[in-house]
Parts: C-alpha cells; sequence; structure tokens
C-alpha cells in the first residue's frame, strides 16, 4: 500500500517531469534562473537611469509592468511561485550573507506580516500618486531599493527575514500560490518521522566533498545513482514502522535538537529556535535547509515558501518533491499547525494581509479606468484639496482598510448571526479571509494578463531600439506595430472567464471552509452566505471594471 | 581581500554609481525639428477619430514642406499598440495626419518623425495630456481598450 502510494505521489511530482525535473534537481538551477532574471534587472537599471524616459520606449516601462507582472500571475495559477524560485534580489542578498554575520533574530514585535502590509500599502500608493507605471526612472529606483534592502536586511538579520517579513512582492505571491496547483512537499512521511538528521530545516553540513547518500552515486544511470538511498530509505521506513509514525513530527528546532556532545552551536537563537543548529566541529554547511523556517515535516501548503528548493537539495533520502494537487486544498488544512507559520485561523495579520491584496485588486484596477477620475476630481472639491497624492492616499486608505474592515466585519457579524457560536469576530474573519483568495487571483489576472495579452510583443521593438541605441542595431529597426498576442475582441470574454474561475473557486473554498465548522450542509450555506455575498459582489465589481474604458493620466486634478 | 569581498566591493562601487549618476533622469533628446501641434480636431482632443494639424519648422525656423511625416500616438504608460500613421503636407511647413485614433483616454506622446530627401531623419516628441475618454456605467464599451 505504502509502495502503492509512493508510486502515485511520484508520478504527480514535477521532479519526475524529464528535462523540468532534472533542471529542478540540478544543483545550480536556482542560482541559474536568478541570475537571468539578474541580467535582465540590469538591464531595467540601466535603461531607467539613462534610457529615453518614455515608459513604451524604455526596458524599465516594459519589462516589469507588461511582461513581468503577466508572468507572475499566470505562474501562479498555473504552477505556483515561480517569481520567488528565480528572484534576482535573493543573488546580492546571498553576497550579503557571506560577507555580514547575518546573526541577528528578527526582532520580535514585527515576526509578522504588519511590516509587510504596511510597505504594500505604500507601494500600491505610490504606484498611483507618482505615476510609476508612466516613469522608466522611478521604476528603476523601486528595483534599485528592492536590491539594496534584500541587501542590508539578509545582511543583519538570520534567515530570509526580508522575504519572510518585509518583501510585499514576495507577500503577493506567498498568498496567492496558496491556490496554485504545487506544492513543496514531503513525498512519505513516514521517512521524515524516522530521519535523524532533518537536513531539510538544518542544512547538511560536511566536507565540500560531502560523501552524502545524495551524492554518492557518479553513475548517470538513476537507478544506480539511486541504490545507496533507495537502501537507506527501505532502512528508515521499517524502522519508522517500529516507532511512533509521528515521532519526529515536532519542529527539530524544539527540544530534539540540543547540541550533542562533540558538536558546538553555530547559531544560538531562543526567538528563532528553528535555526538553532548544531554543527559538528570540523565541518561546514555545504547546503542551506529552509531559510524561512518551513520544517518540511510540518510544512503545510505555501504560505511562506519561496520554492527556493533548498529543502529539496538538502533532504539525503530525496523525499521531498513538488506536487500536484487540488487548487483548493489548502483551506481544508487552516486549522493544522503550518510549520514556520502558526495556525492559520489564529494569524490576523496574514488576513489583514488576505484582504489588502483582494482589495488591492480590485482598487489598482479601477485607477486605471476612467470613472476613477470622476471621483478623485469630486473627493478633491469636496476636500477642497488640490495634492493628487493626498487624494489618491485618501482613496487608498478607504479602499484598501476603511472598506474592507467595514465589510469584512459586517460579513463576520452577519455570519455568527445565522448559525451562532462563540468564535469572535476576528477569528471568523480571519478564517473566512482565504476563501477570497480566489477571486482576487481571479482579477489580477484579469488585469495584469490583460496588459500581457496586449503588450507582450512590445518588447521586440524596445529591445530593437535599445540595441540600436548602443549601435548594435542587430535586431533591425523597431517594428513599433508590434504589441498584442491575441485578437482584441478576445480581452474581455478572456477576463470575465478568469473572473468567473475565481468566483467559483472562491465559493468553493468559502463552502469548505465553512463545513469544516458546521454539523451540517445547511448550517455550513448559511454561515457562508455573508462571506458569499461579497464574494458574489466583488466578481461583479470586477467585471464592470473590465468593461469600463481605460484610461490613463499621470495627471488627475486640474 | 578574499573573492567575496572582492565581489562586494565591486558590488557596492556599481551600487554608488547608479546612485550618483541617476540623480536625474536623462534629457529628452529634441532632434533638429521644431513642430508645434497648430491644431487638433476635435477639440477637446478625445477618444476616437482625429485630425492633427502640424507646423514642422528646422531649427533656422525655416517651414519644413519637402519631408515625409510620420506621427507616432503613444501613451505615457508601456504595453499598448501604438498609432502610427502618415500626413499629408499642405505646404508651408503644414502637415495633417490621415487616419489618427486616440484609442484610450489619458496622457499621450506624439512622436513626430521627419524623413528628409537627403535621407536624414529627425524626430521631436510633443505631450498632449488629458485626451478626453468616455464613461460608461456597466456597459460594455462599443469601443476598443487599447491597441486599434
Amino acid at each position: 500500500m505504502a509502495v502503492l502510494r509512493n508510486q502515485q505521489t511520484r508520478q504527480r511530482d514535477l521532479l519526475n517531469v524529464p528535462v523540468v525535473g532534472r533542471f529542478l534537481r540540478w544543483k545550480h538551477a536556482r542560482t541559474s534562473m536568478q541570475a537571468v532574471l539578474l541580467a535582465v534587472s540590469a538591464l531595467i537599471l540601466y535603461d531607467g537611469f539613462w534610457g529615453p524616459q518614455l515608459a513604451p520606449k524604455n526596458l524599465a516601462g516594459v519589462l516589469p509592468w507588461v511582461h513581468w507582472r503577466g508572468f507572475v500571475v499566470l505562474a501562479l495559477l498555473i504552477a505556483g511561485n515561480l517569481f520567488c524560485m528565480a528572484c534576482p534580489f535573493m543573488l546580492p542578498r546571498r553576497l550579503a550573507k557571506k560577507l555580514f554575520p547575518a546573526d541577528r533574530p528578527w526582532p520580535t514585535f514585527i515576526r509578522s506580516k504588519w511590516l509587510a502590509i504596511g510597505v504594500l500599502l505604500v507601494f500600491f500608493w505610490a504606484y498611483e500618486a507618482f505615476d510609476l507605471w508612466a516613469s522608466p526612472w522611478l521604476t528603476a529606483w523601486v528595483a534599485l531599493t528592492y536590491f539594496v534592502a534584500a541587501f542590508a536586511i539578509d545582511g543583519i538579520f538570520k534567515g530570509a527575514a526580508f522575504c519572510k517579513y518585509v518583501c510585499p512582492i514576495g507577500q503577493f505571491h506567498f498568498v496567492h500560490s496558496m491556490v496554485s496547483p504545487l506544492e513543496v512537499k514531503v513525498r512519505q512521511p513516514d521517512i521524515c518521522g524516522s530521519c535523524p538528521t532533518k537536513d531539510c530545516i538544518k542544512g547538511r553540513y560536511g566536507p565540500v566533498a560531502e560523501p552524502s547518500l545524495r551524492h554518492s552515486g557518479t553513475s548517470r544511470n538513476p537507478d544506480e545513482r539511486d541504490k545507496p538511498r533507495q537502501a537507506q530509505v527501505s532502512h528508515l521506513l521499517r524502522h519508522s514502522r517500529e516507532s511512533s509514525p509521528r515521532a519526529g513530527a515536532r519542529n527539530p528546532s524544539s527540544d530534539e535538537q540540543r547540541p550533542q556532545a562533540g558538536m558546538r552551536e553555530v547559531t544560538k537563537s531562543p526567538s528563532q529556535p528553528a535555526r538553532s543548529v548544531a554543527m559538528p566541529a570540523g565541518l561546514q554547511l555545504v547546503q542551506s535547509g529552509c531559510e524561512l523556517w518551513l520544517f518540511q515535516e510540518g510544512k503545510v501548503g505555501n504560505m511562506d515558501c519561496t520554492f527556493c528548493l533548498d529543502c529539496i537539495q538538502a533532504c539525503p533520502f530525496d523525499n521531498v518533491g513538488i506536487q500536484l494537487r487540488a487548487p483548493t486544498s489548502e483551506f481544508r488544512r487552516l486549522d493544522q499547525w503550518h510549520s514556520g507559520v502558526g495556525t492559520l485561523v489564529k494569524r490576523a495579520d496574514v488576513a489583514a494581509l488576505v484582504f489588502v491584496l483582494v482589495f488591492a485588486a480590485f482598487v489598482n484596477a479601477f485607477g486605471m479606468v476612467a470613472p476613477v477620475y470622476v471621483l478623485e476630481q469630486w473627493l478633491a472639491t469636496q476636500l477642497g484639496v488640490t495634492s493628487e497624492p493626498v487624494v489618491l492616499g485618501i482613496l487608498f486608505i478607504v479602499g484598501l482598510v476603511a472598506l474592507p474592515f467595514v465589510l469584512v466585519t459586517a460579513a463576520a457579524w452577519s455570519s455568527r448571526a445565522l448559525v451562532g457560536g462563540n468564535e469572535t469576530l476576528a477569528a471568523t474573519a480571519t478564517r473566512f479571509s482565504f476563501a477570497f483568495i480566489p477571486i482576487a487571483l481571479g482579477m489580477w489576472l484579469a488585469h495584469y494578463g490583460f496588459h500581457f495579452l496586449i503588450g507582450a510583443l512590445t518588447v521586440i521593438p524596445v529591445m530593437q531600439s535599445f540595441l540600436a541605441d548602443f549601435g548594435v542595431p542587430i535586431l533591425g529597426d523597431p517594428q513599433w506595430e508590434l504589441a498584442a498576442i491575441v485578437p482584441e475582441a478576445w480581452l474581455v470574454p478572456l477576463e470575465l472567464l478568469l473572473l468567473e474561475l475565481g468566483v467559483l473557486v472562491s465559493l468553493t473554498a468559502g463552502y469548505r471552509i465553512a463545513r469544516s465548522r458546521q454539523s451540517s450542509a445547511a448550517r455550513a450555506i448559511r454561515c457562508l452566505l455573508p462571506w458569499a455575498v461579497l464574494i458574489v459582489a466583488l466578481f461583479f465589481t470586477g467585471a464592470w471594471l473590465m468593461t469600463q474604458p481605460m484610461e490613463m493620466r499621470g495627471t488627475i486634478l486640474g | 581581500m578574499n573573492f567575496a569581498r572582492t565581489t562586494c566591493v565591486i558590488f557596492i562601487a556599481i551600487l554608488g554609481a547608479l546612485v550618483l549618476s541617476a540623480c536625474g533622469p536623462r534629457a529628452e533628446q529634441g532632434g533638429n525639428l521644431d513642430v508645434t501641434v497648430l491644431s487638433i480636431s476635435p477639440e477637446p482632443a478625445a477618444v476616437g477619430d482625429a485630425v492633427i494639424t502640424l507646423q514642422v519648422r528646422d531649427i533656422a525656423g525655416n517651414p519644413v514642406s519637402d519631408a515625409t511625416i510620420l506621427v507616432k500616438g503613444t501613451m505615457t504608460h508601456a504595453g499598448m499598440q501604438p498609432v502610427i500613421v502618415g500626413t499629408e503636407a499642405r505646404g508651408a511647413g503644414k502637415y495633417v495626419t490621415e487616419g489618427f485614433r486616440f484609442t484610450m483616454g489619458g496622457d499621450w506622446v506624439i512622436i513626430v518623425r521627419a524623413t528628409f530627401a537627403n535621407g536624414a531623419t529627425a524626430e521631436r516628441r510633443i505631450d498632449l495630456k488629458g485626451v478626453q475618454g468616455e464613461i460608461k456605467m456597466g456597459m460594455k464599451s462599443d469601443k476598443p481598450k487599447d491597441g486599434n
């Protein structure tokens, strides 16, 4: 039975897909992807600072706002958090880890998503207030700030503090990858239960050319190469059946990873015990474990997972895969303790992050349609304000903080009133926040997918122009007429389809969440009703936005 | 100095160079062409068909009447198909666009490209802010959102 289950798991594992799986198993796979994006970032920085300051003619105007945004939302839909996997900001950050001690624990009072929520709010406001989409120069500054922030923060603090607690792009991906079809997870929990080393979290130590199980075979034949590992896995499975199946399920950071005799503590961190690592004297770290403190054995879902694949590289038993799953499967595990995250239904900060991103999907799209200008003019007149950033600030506070707070509180109160129970409004809101992720992803897909589909080919003339400016017009004269990759008539139906998919998955997720707490289907439906109303209202808002004429003005007032 | 420290110095040096050199965006090249928009019909500019009348002069102020003038209309944001049209010369440096269309409300940039008889080219950029859009509450636009 276990063998059958193992075979099924392996069949649904991206690591077993020819070519792709082989590439992802390669130790330098992530670095190579990061290097490609670093080169692209260098182009963006160069053209943004020194190139023509007209966004449609500048790589900093085209690549981030048309292509990158389109690619990442499509990746979230069809795969998972691929941007974090190939994040270019991680290369200077890795350098910082080598250069500086990077041994300080992240301050306890900001060990949550609140700081990232603040950064996200500022970013969304700045995007509109300073027309980042129309300014290659400011776009380059944003990218440069990112590089510096990742370098500085991770040069000071241990682990991947920047990714986990600060990076707004990362938070976007963490949240929306909760409905992605791929998840990095353990293949056979039994093996982890008996694993003596927990390399997936602690990292693997040894001489540089460590003769570990993973590297013990030099044969290019996978079957030959895997023989020692298979023998070890068989041994562990036998051992695990004899002992408690979840004996090792606790985070190794707790009591079971105390330094043993002959070992020295290399990172002592009572505040972040998951990284408390005992290193045998004379050895060095040859493969990092998870730097976001997601211990594989207790890891649930994609929250905080950057798809860095360190755990896959570190596991000596090849017991971690990138596995296919149902997009709503994560919503069945909200009450489960998540390693490195905690219990999601108790994370008000995560719920707030989710709601900010949900409403931002609609406010961000609202910023590009004609009615926003009418509203802004009206607001400016009513308040007697002439400063556009101030008016936008008010709109963003209302749209991303006040309005969500009121609507969510009303939905939580109504839900509780319909079915009773003693759960607090905050707990109810936190629980149901996750049901909104699919409709949010649908909206982001409709919006960013629209820009990508109508502008995907614009990178060709911009690249032609870029090279021509360098005196190497090897790609010929810029063909500025290139733009869309699909007929324009497809766009609105496609956008509505994405929104419809989003609302359906959201309602399904909402029902699952409600059903997990209610004794009958009827009670679950009553419990869900206010949330379903809000989800459907968001759907109609999105549909209305997508059918509005687009308008892009740098100056709104006056 | 080990490799890591050398790399760090290089990285910080590049960063410093970027910061120092990025204190202001590069000035736009005007080219040796003086272009004035005489009129846009309809007035004010709005989404839909439009006729733009241009006055083209060289840097000495002399009307340019024997050039081929192409007009490219694009917006301040990336990702849309530009509107590229030819013009008809009306004498004394006046040119009128043929088949131009504002496809979206917002801030436009009109790029006028002149090709002279000797093959030389010159470009001039004109900012045209606040092309009026159309607002339809709850109705699908019968005009394209973007591109053509």
